[in-house]
């Protein structure tokens, strides 16, 4: 492999690491913003019982959701470095 | 490849170089000799350079290239200017500057043990000129060279540390204990923000280390020189060279309102972090340091 194509792998590896790493730290605050949200709602007993199934919903979304961000960006990473290593011209 | 991408790629090396080196990175630079801006291994040095008995190891600082040493134009290059004026073989050296710098000075003693099993005959002696990092890789790499019984460090007369934070950095201590901060916020975005911040290299933490683990070897002659941004010494004081203080790049040896100096101290009005590496005043200092005793009495 010639250097160009290791560091170009490299720069994808990267973009696949920022993406990974990156949905999972904000998907921690998002998360961790709506619990405050949810923990006023569940402490006032006329909205308890819905605001209860809501934060389920809400949070099963919001994992499905950065988690599909990352499912795609593992697929577009793997996409990009096979056509890194696919041979040019002027490749030997 | 150009030299603005190599600088592109250093500067993310000093970000987040350790990461890159763990996870085997294709961006990760691997510590190397490198000559007209492209690496060269050790035993083939002697075929595209001119060895000479005396030669001069370079080493950047965090985040830079060998290109630091030129930014004032080739001319003002020391590796250059001391092959010029004292026959000295300039060899300029790569490395990652986000690893620990402990693992870069492992990295340089080896490569300076292949180098001199390379070229045994050739290489009398060997100087070594680290700018800010640089000078700490360097001290980490003598103190390997000790551990492992290296050769090379028997042909090291002396060693130059321009803008060197000896004894650390203020801005990565305020840095470490401003995220140690956020962190302690029970708050989802001041935590972020904190992780965020935390992601800087292993190399750039540590710079916060107020004392080397290596001291400075007595069998070598240390040069030590200092920059300050302003000329005023009280300012001075405060802010040294814009990143490093006049005391660490000392060594605890002078400060900035110091008015006797040790003869292997010297303290530059006027002259920043960065102009440390290619300044004409501090050249004349590395050229009089590297200058050989006995050079006077003969002329």
């Amino acid at each position: 492999m010639s250097l160009d194509k290791q560091r170009w792998r490299g720069l994808v590896a990267l973009a696949r690491d920022g993406v990974e790493h990156g949905t999972r730290a904000i998907e921690r605050v998002h998360l961790a913003t709506a619990r405050r949200t949810f923990a006023i709602l569940e402490a006032m007993p006329v909205t308890a019982p819905v605001s209860r199934v809501v934060r389920v919903v809400h949070d099963a979304s919001v994992k499905a959701s950065y988690g599909a961000v990352r499912i795609g960006g593992k697929l577009v990473g793997a996409a990009v470095a096979k056509a890194i290593d696919v041979p040019d011209d002027g490749d030997a | 490849m150009g030299k603005r991408l190599e600088q592109a790629i250093s500067v993310l090396n000093g970000l987040i170089g350790d990461h890159l080196a763990r996870s085997g990175n294709g961006l990760a630079t691997a510590l190397t000799l490198v000559h007209d801006g492209a690496p060269i291994a050790a035993r083939d040095i002697g075929a595209r350079v001119a060895l000479g008995p005396r030669a001069v190891v370079l080493l950047h600082g965090l985040m830079g290239t060998e290109s630091v040493w030129a930014m004032g134009g080739d001319d003002g290059d020391y590796g250059r200017r001391l092959q010029a004026d004292l026959g000295m073989t300039p060899l300029y050296v790569r490395y990652n500057s986000g690893r620990p710098i402990v693992d870069n000075g492992v990295a340089l003693a080896e490569l300076l043990e292949a180098l001199v099993d390379a070229h045994p005959e050739t290489l009398g002696e060997i100087a070594l000129l680290g700018h800010s990092m640089g000078g700490l890789v360097a001290r980490s790499a003598c103190g390997v060279a000790i551990e492992r019984g290296h050769r090379w460090l028997g042909r090291v007369q002396r060693a130059i540390y321009v803008g060197t934070p000896h004894q650390g950095s203020p801005l990565e201590r305020w840095g470490r204990q401003l995220t140690r901060g956020l962190a302690a916020i029970p708050d989802p975005y001041t935590r972020l923000i904190a992780q965020i911040g935390d992601l800087r290299s292993s190399g750039i933490k540590d710079l916060a280390d107020r004392r080397h683990p290596v001291p400075l070897l007595p069998e070598i002659q240390h040069l030590l020189i200092a920059g300050t941004i302003v000329k005023d010494p009280m300012l001075a004081t405060w802010f040294g060279d814009a990143l490093v203080p006049v005391h660490s790049a000392t060594d605890g040896h002078a400060h900035a309102r110091s008015e006797a100096m040790p003869e292997h101290v010297k303290v530059l009005p006027g002259v920043g972090h960065m102009k440390l590496a290619f300044s004409p005043e501090v050249y004349e200092h590395v050229r009089a340091w590297c200058t050989p005793a006995d050079a006077g009495s003969a002329s």
